[in-house]
C-alpha cells in the first residue's frame, strides 16, 4: 500500500498510524504529545497536516493510512497553522534559555527556527508558575517552560503505574505538579526528563554541568543488569579537564526497552569517570609469576565475548583455571527492565562454556598459589592469604595486590554482549582514547 | 604537500613587471627615512609607559569586565556559556553552579578568561544574552610577573569598572 506524501509515494501497511509513517521516513513533522513508546494524546496541535478531500487540517498522530492519502506537511497554509500553534505554546513560555538546560536539543527553540520567527502580540504580563521545584528522584521541575503534553504524567500513569504526576489548573494556570504531600518516586522517575521535550523537567544529576552542544555521543549497551538496555553516552573532553562522561540517555529498541532506562542504569555513567590512577605493574614480572605452577583465574560477567574469549585462550595457554560467577541481587530486579542478573553478559560466559561454579571456585581456590582476577568483584573482601593476587581492573580501586594492570572500561572499549533474552548486541568505544590498553590488547603482549 | 598555482595578478605590462611597484615603495620609504633623519623632534613616538598614549577611542576593546545587576549588585552573568562558545580562541573557562540567593538559578563558580590566550575579537561580547561581559573597561595594557598573572578570575573581572557610563548591565 502507498500514500503520497508532498507528492513523493511512500510504502506503508495499511492501519499504520501516519504519524510513524512520517516519523519512520525522516520527514519533518513537529510533535510534543506524540511519543513512540507513549503513544498519541492529541493535546499539542503541533502535527497538523493537511490532507487532501478534508476540509480542516489534521493532527498527524491520531490519523491511520488508507490508500492513496495525500498528505502535505510543509505547504504554506500548513506552516501557518503551526506558527500559530507555536505562537499559542509560546504564550507565556519565559524563554530563559540561558540558563535552560534543554537548550541545544530544545524542540521549542528548533519549531521556532522551523516555522516561527514572529514578534510577540502579548501586552500583558506572561503569567508566572513555580520554578525549580524540586520534584524528588534527581527531578526538577519548571512549571514556566511546560507545554502541557502530558508525556511525563502519562509515563508515570501508563508506564510505571505509580501516577505521581498531574495537571493542576485551568487555562493560563494549568500547570503540571505532583500531589500534595507526594514526590516523584519510582525506580524510572529519571526517564520523564528524557520525555520532555523542553525543559520544564530537567535532572539534578546533570543539571548545569555542561551545555549539551559541547556534547560528544557514541552509541553503547547499559552495563547495569543483564537486560542490556540500549544507550547513549554522552561526554566530552574539554581543554581543562581530560576526557568525562556526563550521563547516558536511552536509544530506542523496541525489543528490549523501547526508550526507557531505569534510574540505576542512567546513573551507573559515574563508574567510567574512576579510570585508575595509581602506579601500575609490568608485564614482564605477570610472565614472571605465570611461571608458577598452580593457578586460577576469576572473569568479570560484563565483559564482552571477545574479552572473555581473549581470557579463556590467554588461560588455556598457561595452564590456570577460570572462573566466572555471576553477580546477582534478589532485591534488584522487578517485572519489567531490570533483572536481577546485575551483570551485562552472563549469557556469553555460558555460551564460552566457562565455569561459574562457585563452590568449585572455592575449593580451586584454596590450594592455588596465584590468583588472577579479571575486573571481578567477588574477591574484593574476601581473605586471601599465602596467595599472590594479580588484578586487571577498570576502576580505581584500594589494593594491596601483587600486581595491578588498569584496562579500559566499556566505554572504551568495542564488543558484543548478549543479554537475558539472548539478544547479542554491540557497543562501541567512544572518540577519545583511554589511557589504559584495552584488555585484549594487554593479553596479546603476554603471549 | 601540493603546489598552489597562484595566478598573476596585473593586466598592463607594466604591473606584470612588477619591479617598478617595488621602487615606488621603496621611494616612499626613503622619503619618510630621509626626513626623520634631518629632523628627529617631528617623529611622533611617546615614552611608554611613563606616557600615556592620548588618542585612544573609547571603544577600544580593552580588558573584560563582568557586570552587575542593578537590583543587587551581584553577578549578572548565568554561566550560559555562549560567550565561551563563540570565542574563537577557547580561552574562557566556566564552571556552572546553582544559586540559592533567590536572583536566579544559575550562575558561574569559576569564569576564568586566560588574556594570554584572547584575541581581544569581541566574540564573548557579542555572543552575551545578558550584557554581563563586556570589553569597555578602557585597559590597553595588562602587567604580569608570571603567566598565571594574566588569568582574570571571576573577582578580577566583577572588580574592574567601565569607562563607559553604563556600569550595570542593561539585560532586561
Ligand atoms: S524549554 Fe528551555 S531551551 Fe526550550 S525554549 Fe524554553 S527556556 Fe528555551
Ligand atoms: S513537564 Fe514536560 S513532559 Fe510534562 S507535560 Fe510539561 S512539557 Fe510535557
Ligand atoms: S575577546 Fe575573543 S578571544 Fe578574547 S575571550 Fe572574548 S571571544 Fe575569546
Ligand atoms: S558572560 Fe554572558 S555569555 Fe558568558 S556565560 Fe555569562 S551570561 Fe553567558
Ligand atoms: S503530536 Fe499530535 S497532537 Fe501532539
Amino acid at each position: 500500500m502507498k500514500i503520497i506524501v508532498n507528492d513523493i509515494p511512500i510504502e506503508c501497511t495499511e492501519g499504520d498510524l501516519l504519524m510513524d509513517v512520517l516519523l519512520d521516513n525522516n520527514i519533518k513533522i513537529p510533535h510534543f504529545c506524540y511519543h513512540q513508546d507513549l503513544g498519541a494524546d492529541g493535546n499539542c496541535r503541533m502535527c497538523m497536516v493537511e490532507i487532501k478531500g478534508q476540509k480542516r487540517p489534521q493532527i498527524a498522530c491520531d490519523t491511520f493510512v488508507t490508500e492513496n492519502l495525500e498528505v502535505s506537511t510543509i505547504s504554506e497554509q500548513i506552516n501557518e497553522v503551526k506558527r500559530s500553534i507555536l505562537e499559542l505554546e509560546l504564550l507565556n513560555h519565559p524563554v530563559d534559555c540561558p540558563i535552560c538546560d534543554q537548550a541545544g536539543e530544545c524542540k521549542l527553540q528548533d519549531y521556532y527556527m522551523d516555522f516561527g520567527l514572529y514578534d510577540s502580540h502579548l501586552s500583558t504580563p506572561k503569567t508566572k508558575k513555580g520554578k525549580a521545584i524540586d520534584l524528588g528522584c534527581n527531578v526538577i521541575l519548571d512549571q514556566e517552560r511546560c507545554v502541557l503534553c502530558t508525556r511525563c504524567i502519562r509515563f508515570t500513569s501508563d508506564i510505571t503505574k505509580t501516577g505521581e504526576l498531574g495537571i493542576i489548573g485551568r487555562g493560563d494556570n494549568a500547570r503540571v505538579a505532583v500531589a500534595l504531600g507526594h514526590e516523584l518516586d519510582n525506580d524510572y522517575a529519571m526517564n520523564v526528563v528524557e520525555l520532555c521535550p523542553v525543559g520544564a523537567l530537567t535532572s539534578k544529576d546533570f543539571r548545569f554541568k555542561q551545555r549539551v552542544w559541547f556534547l560528544d555521543s557514541t552509541k553503547s549497551v547499559c552495563h547495569g543488569c543483564s537486560r542490556g538496555c540500549n544507550i547513549q553516552i554522552d561526554y566530552n573532553e574539554t581543554k581543562y579537564s581530560a576526557e568525562k562522561v556526563h550521563r547516558f540517555r536511552s536509544r530506542r529498541n523496541k525489543q528490549i526497552n523501547q526508550s526507557f532506562l531505569c534510574d540505576y542504569g542512567r546513573l551507573s555513567y559515574t563508574e567510567l569517570n574512576e579510570e585508575f590512577i595509581g602506579g601500575i605493574s609490568h608485564v614482564e614480572d605477570l610472565k614472571e609469576l605465570l611461571k608458577v605452577d598452580k593457578k586460577i583465574a576469576l572473569v568479570s560477567p560484563s565483559m564482552s565475548l571477545q574479552q572473555l574469549s581473549a581470557v579463556k585462550e590467554f588461560c588455556r595457554n598457561n595452564n590456570i583455571e577460570l572462573f566466572s560467577l555471576p553477580y546477582i541481587d534478589e532485591s534488584f530486579g522487578d517485572d519489567w527492565l531490570k533483572t536481577n542478573d546485575m551483570s551485562a553478559n552472563f549469557a556469553g560466559v555460558k555460551e564460552l562454556g566457562i565455569n561459574s561454579s562457585e563452590e568449585e571456585f572455592n575449593a580451586s581456590l584454596e590450594n592455588l598459589h596465584v590468583v588472577i582476577n579479571f575486573d571481578h568483584k567477588y574477591l574484593k573482601n574476601k581473605e586471601l592469604k599465602n596467595k599472590k593476587v594479580v588484578h586487571f581492573t577498570t576502576s580505581n580501586i584500594e589494593t594491596n595486590y601483587e600486581l595491578v594492570f588498569a584496562i579500559a572500561n566499556f566505554a572504551h572499549d568495542s564488543g558484543t554482549i548478549i543479554n537475558c533474552d539472548m539478544i547479542k548486541q554491540d557497543f562501541y568505544t567512544t572518540k577519545y582514547k583511554s589511557v589504559h590498553p584495552r584488555l585484549v590488547e594487554l593479553l596479546e603482549e603476554l603471549k | 604537500m601540493g603546489i598552489k598555482v597562484v595566478e598573476r595578478h596585473g593586466n598592463t605590462f607594466k604591473e606584470k613587471l612588477y619591479l617598478p611597484a617595488i621602487f615606488a615603495g621603496m621611494k616612499s620609504t626613503l622619503k619618510h627615512f630621509t626626513k626623520n633623519l634631518s629632523d628627529a623632534s617631528n617623529i611622533p613616538t611617546i615614552c611608554y609607559p611613563e606616557e600615556k598614549p592620548t588618542d585612544i577611542t573609547p571603544r577600544y576593546r580593552g580588558v573584560h569586565r563582568l557586570t552587575h545587576r542593578e537590583e543587587d549588585d551581584s553577578i549578572a552573568c548565568v554561566a550560559c556559556f555562549m560567550c565561551a562558545t563563540a570565542c574563537p580562541a577557547n580561552c574562557i573557562e566556566i564552571v556552572a553552579t546553582f544559586r540559592d540567593d533567590g536572583v536566579d538559578e544559575k550562575m558561574p563558580a569559576i569564569f576564568n578568561i586566560d588574556l594570554l590566550e584572547c584575541v581581544f575579537c569581541g566574540y564573548c561580547v557579542e555572543a552575551c544574552p545578558c550584557d554581563a561581559i563586556r570589553m569597555d573597561s578602557g585597559i590597553y595594557s595588562v602587567i604580569g610577573k608570571v603567566r598565571e598573572d594574566f588569568i582574570y578570575n571571576k573577582a578580577k573581572l566583577l572588580s574592574i569598572k567601565g569607562i563607559s557610563k553604563e556600569e550595570y548591565s542593561l539585560a532586561k
